[in-house]
């Protein structure tokens, strides 16, 4: 009976996955028949291998935990102002008029068009990457929070105000729980266009991260070593979604379990 | 004992007022169980959400609420906490008075076994039908010791034989635990049956009081009483 679980969850994990087996299988294929060209396509293996090398460097590490920690300190930045902002305005009509539109002023500025000011306010080190961080951020995450206490059910409230809730209570025992599937949603937003904003900040002005370790790559010609730092991206990308997922999992057990 | 002194409410929108209650009276005794009853849009559930306070009034008073710390509340729909266990949910309300972890589950555990339900404890409510889902909210007011209790067509989803299940179950903890309770039904059978009084809302506005009706002890639906007072009430609608 186990052993069918087991198999059974191996091959839904291997269907899930369909897609990233062939897109492997092919470029493995590629290699193997070499049609590649080997100056700007590495072969799968190479790229295994040396991303395995990279992996094995302090200095590899360097660049991979600069660029988290400007995205794990910025995004938890943005939680702190997100989280009570999106309460105020989801809960409050006149709030949340007064400052929407002000929001939708500044949400479609595209984070890159200000990082050059984030750099002449901060400097090219560590807070001016944090800014852009921050910025990219908290305004998904705002709105998911706006629209998960909207949402959220009022028979709660009231009962929870007929039970003698005080404001406090109300905030800590029915709106920060209504709100987490929302607040995961915008998060797994917010930390994705952190990941895409950093790369890209690190090209621009930085001598440590991994958008630098890319670009050094590429002017130094050593493109097994670009290869390799797009991979890394990649699975940090993946095991974020995939804490994500699984906080997401976790709250579906009481919103969607049947007998 | 709750008075309800010249009450009025009027609902404003855009176009139009409608006047729900003008010079509204009504008396609730102690340990009482009354039965506001009506069709839909009278104002029944206004009546509620006034006395909840979710609601204001223009005029009148509600006397008797001021002392009651602790009111129960029930709605139509399901008002479980979804991220919570059944045992938590009940003891929601004993959680928010800040009763420790394992004094409040003793409680909880100690309620469900009254009403044969120990086994859901550890469900989750979307594991639940809707008539537990129900009777678990009912009993998250009762954990709480509620001095008064507001039951808003808790019953209305649900078929006819949950429906007379659920309504024993009430009866015997009203019973045992004596709670002054209004509840809200437009369930002829059903406002007989739980009711220690059932009070007749118009259909017309401003609403008033139709009837009165004494229905203490009346729990044989079979009998020729329960027949003439059920349509003793529904004439007045005629």
């Amino acid at each position: 009976m186990k052993n069918d679980s087991i198999l059974s969850n191996l091959k839904s994990l291997a269907w899930r996955n369909f897609s990233v087996w062939v897109f492997l299988f092919l470029w493995f294929m590629i290699g193997w028949l070499e049609w590649n060209n080997k100056v700007f396509i590495p072969t799968l293996p190479e790229v295994i291998i040396n991303t395995g090398k990279l992996l094995l460097t302090s200095e590899f590490w360097v660049h991979i935990t600069t660029s988290l920690s400007v995205i794990t300190i910025g995004f938890f930045l943005s939680v702190l102002v997100a989280v009570p902002i999106g309460i105020i305005m989801g809960s409050n009509l006149k709030v949340n008029s007064a400052l929407q539109n002000f929001i939708e002023l500044i949400r479609p500025i595209s984070p890159l068009a200000l990082y050059p000011l984030f750099i002449f306010s901060f400097g090219i080190g560590f807070m001016s990457k944090l800014a852009i961080v921050f910025w990219v951020s908290w305004i998904p995450l705002l709105f998911s929070i706006i629209t998960g206490v909207q949402r959220i059910n009022e028979d709660y409230l009231r009962m929870a105000k007929t039970l003698g809730a005080s404001k406090r209570q109300m905030i800590t025992e029915i709106v920060l729980p209504a709100i987490i599937p929302w607040a995961i949603m915008g998060m797994r937003l917010s930390v994705g266009s952190a990941l895409l904003v950093i790369v890209a900040a690190e090209m621009i002005g930085s001598n440590r991260g991994i958008g630098f370790f890319i670009l050094n790559a590429s002017y130094t010609f050593k493109i097994v070593d670009l290869y390799s730092g797009i991979v890394v991206i990649s699975i940090i990308g993946i095991l974020i979604n995939a804490f994500f997922l699984l906080w997401e999992k976790k709250t579906h057990n009481y919103n969607n379990k049947k007998i | 004992m709750i008075k309800i002194k010249n009450l009025s409410k009027t609902f404003v929108d855009a176009n139009q007022s409608v006047m729900v209650f003008d010079n509204f009276n009504l008396e609730i005794a102690q340990n009482e169980l009354v039965i506001i009853f009506g069709p839909s849009g009278c104002g029944k559930s206004t009546l509620i959400n006034l006395m909840t306070g979710t609601e204001s009034y223009g005029s009148g008073s509600i006397e008797g609420l001021h002392g009651i710390k602790k009111i129960g509340y029930v709605s139509q729909r399901n008002s479980l906490l979804p991220w919570l266990k059944v045992i938590d949910n009940i003891a929601f309300g004993l959680k928010l008075q800040g009763m420790n972890k394992e004094s409040r589950h003793k409680e909880a555990l100690k309620l469900l076994g009254e009403m044969d339900l120990i086994g859901y404890s550890n469900f989750y409510p979307n594991q639940l039908s809707g008539g537990l889902s129900q009777l678990i909210s009912f009993a998250r007011s009762v954990a709480f010791k509620a001095e008064f209790m507001l039951m808003d067509e808790p019953f209305s989803s649900l078929d006819f034989f949950v429906r007379n299940k659920l309504q024993d179950i009430i009866l015997k903890i009203h019973k045992k635990r004596g709670l002054t309770t209004v509840f809200v039904t437009h369930q002829v059978d059903e406002a007989l049956y739980l009711g220690d009084r059932v009070i007749a809302l118009s259909a017309s506005k401003p609403t008033r009081i139709l009837l009165e009706l004494d229905t203490k002890g009346v729990k044989d639906k079979k009998s020729e009483f329960f027949y003439k007072l059920q349509r003793e009430l529904l004439s007045c609608y005629q």
